[in-house]
């Protein structure tokens, strides 16, 4: 212990400007590079290694490493090992702040329309290795058209008291009348899509029940028949619709309001090529239908394996389908109906990122199937348990 | 020679081959053709037509007026079977370097057999671009050039133009080869970032040049606007 020395040290935090959440220091603004509380680097450091990746030939980060260990030593003073180094500069990039959407967007060809837009594909052998091969892959930025799904919890639900609700409600706890009826209000004000990325996070899709907001559509598609044979698989009907006929209905589904109606002439021609549809819809009032509903409806009638004409703006919603496989699911069966309609609600296709044809090759990654299969809340519960116990019984973490 | 399945059957040994890849196939890259890389997609097995298609369907609000791949004639079959609708303006067509292989498609995905000063960025499309920029308050490069299908500068009103480079793709390709080797050896996620970060310093770099500043300058400019 005669080793020992103490050290004064300034400890430097930053507040969250949405939440009163503390963040570390990164010491971006200063020029320092704040890697973990653990070492600071310059600034220099990082742009130096990543501009020498992008403009001189096959620079790894190990030779970069020995590179600035060697100008340190003639210093006399010594540089971090080389898997410090490597960690600290791969977490550099989620620290950095980099505008990815304006920096993957060509400003010339974003303001001609889409028609005269060109294009070039071509493949390059970049891979990864198959066993470190885990999700779906989540883009950095936030689009309108393709919003990131992993989200804070806070963020999404900024209310404690909500947040503490949704989590009794899905964990099967009870409820009390008013609390329900608090998280009922809740939902009604919350996008669906923000719902159902939180109640993701609990990891507990047998537990999530259709919420109020999609019941009264649910028993206006359970008392229609030709809607019901309409969503049906196997009774798809007037399926000779065109490209133009699917523009409309879409355009109609999503922007259909009272200020803005469509014209009778289209309401005929939509009702000439999907009858059932139609009829479904007018039995319905469209505000009690969450506009990511929409998205799913239309995806029953027209995505299958021969027609994805309408899976243009159903990214986000297949995003998030393929972690929930059952995402209605009522608690009760309703009034006339039977159990086989509902389970036709599930949208489990295909995965959006990953194709039908690798799920079948790569049966091997537990953790990509950890996704697939309904995960049991309660086992997850219990690795943990285990592994914590395993750490306190050995003293030491296990990955040491 | 002994092949491995004869040792097998007959010695007795147990001869252990690992029956897929270590790695997976790589990425397929969407560029303008002003050399700006626009999307990347991890490939999980073989490079085919239904990448290119679900790409064009989740980036795209609308199906582009060119398309430009090296296996254009399939691509072209499987769009127009799965949404001719959206694909019915849709021009297909295969790069120079490629279309040497494509001995039974027609000569029509050929960019040569058409006409040089066919536009693909035409002067009335500079027009537009540039009122939509005044208008959006999106800062352009200074010169802004006509793009046509071959060399048309000795047609008349085609002085300014530059031919199409269908290769701009293999020649960035050749840029991004260059991470390859560290990114097989990277975890899902840093594959990545990784990658993304590369292709946004490639972007930055491509910008600089094209606005004519400084590389530093352009990644203060990304910056200001990320804030």
């Amino acid at each position: 212990m005669s080793n020992c020395r103490r050290m004064e040290v300034d400890v430097y935090e930053l507040r969250c400007p949405e939440c009163a959440h503390c963040q570390p220091y990164d010491g971006l603004a200063a020029g320092v590079y704040n890697y973990s509380n653990e070492t600071l680097f310059t600034e220099n450091v990082p742009k130096g290694l990543y501009t020498s990746v992008s403009k001189q030939a096959r620079t790894t980060k190990y030779g970069f490493h020995n590179a600035m260990k060697e100008v340190y030593e003639r210093s006399s003073s010594t540089f971090v090992c080389p898997s410090t180094f490597n960690k600290a500069m791969v977490a550099y990039l989620s620290v950095v702040k980099t505008n990815y959407k304006d920096g993957m967007t060509c400003s010339i060809c974003r303001c001609l329309p889409a028609k005269k837009q060109c294009v070039l594909f071509d493949g390059l052998w970049a891979g990864v290795q198959r066993e470190k091969m885990r999700r779906p892959i989540k883009y950095p930025y936030t689009d309108i058209h393709r919003p990131n799904i992993n989200v804070n919890k806070f963020r999404i639900v900024q209310e404690q008291k909500a947040r503490e609700l949704l989590k009794a409600y899905t964990k099967k706890e009870g409820l009390q009348p008013d609390q329900m009826k608090t998280l009922t209000a809740y939902l009604s004000a919350t996008s669906m899509l923000q719902f159902f990325q939180y109640v993701r996070s609990f990891e507990a899709p047998n537990l999530l029940r259709c919420p109020p907001a999609f019941e009264d559509f649910i028993k206006a598609l359970a008392s229609n028949s030709n809607g019901l044979a309409l969503v049906h698989r196997e009774a798809r009907v007037n399926f000779n619709a065109n490209g133009a006929s699917l523009c409309m209905l879409e355009s109609w589904i999503t922007h259909c309001t009272p200020n803005n109606p469509l014209s009778m002439e289209d309401k005929d021609e939509i009702r000439m090529h999907f009858p059932a549809l139609s009829a479904l819809l007018g039995t319905c009032s469209l505000e009690h239908i969450p506009v990511e509903f929409h998205a799913v409806m239309v995806s029953h009638v027209f995505c299958t394996e021969d027609a994805q004409e309408t899976r243009t703006k159903l990214t986000p919603m297949y995003h998030m389908l393929h972690m929930q496989r059952q995402i209605l699911k009522l608690s009760q069966d309703l009034e006339n109906t039977v159990r086989l309609y509902w389970e036709l609600m599930d949208v489990d296709t295909t995965y959006w990122r990953y194709g039908p044809s690798f799920r079948s090759k790569c049966a091997k990654l537990d953790r990509f199937d950890a996704d697939k299969h309904n995960v049991n809340p309660d086992e997850d519960l219990c690795t943990k348990n285990k592994e914590s116990c395993r750490i306190l019984s050995n003293g030491e973490p296990a990955g040491h | 020679m002994v092949s491995p399945q004869d040792i097998r059957k007959y010695s007795g040994v147990k001869v252990m081959y690992s029956h897929e890849a270590v790695c997976r196939a790589g990425v397929i890259l969407m560029h303008c053709p002003h050399g700006i890389i626009l999307d990347v997609e991890v490939l999980n097995g073989a490079e085919s037509p239904v990448i290119i298609f679900n790409m064009m369907m989740r980036f795209m609000t609308e199906a582009p007026g060119l398309i430009i791949y090296d296996n254009a004639c399939t691509l072209m079959d499987y769009c127009f079977k799965r949404a001719p609708g959206n694909f019915k303006h849709t021009v297909f067509k295969v790069d120079r370097f490629h279309f040497c292989n494509h001995t039974a498609c027609s000569e029509a995905f050929s960019v040569e057999k058409w006409p040089p000063e066919t536009p693909v960025i035409s002067a009335e499309d500079i027009v537009h671009i540039r009122n939509f920029a005044e208008k959006h308050n999106i800062q352009l490069p200074a010169t802004i050039r006509p793009i046509t299908y071959g060399d048309a500068r000795h047609i008349p009103g085609f002085e300014d133009s530059i031919p199409l480079n269908t290769q701009i793709t293999e020649q960035n390709n050749s840029q991004l080869r260059h991470i390859s080797t560290p990114l097989a050896f990277m975890t899902h996620e840093n594959y990545y970032f990784y990658m993304l970060y590369y292709t946004f310093r490639f972007n930055v770099k491509r910008m600089s040049t094209m606005f004519g500043v400084g590389e530093v300058e352009m990644l203060r400019r990304m910056h200001e606007s990320a804030m």
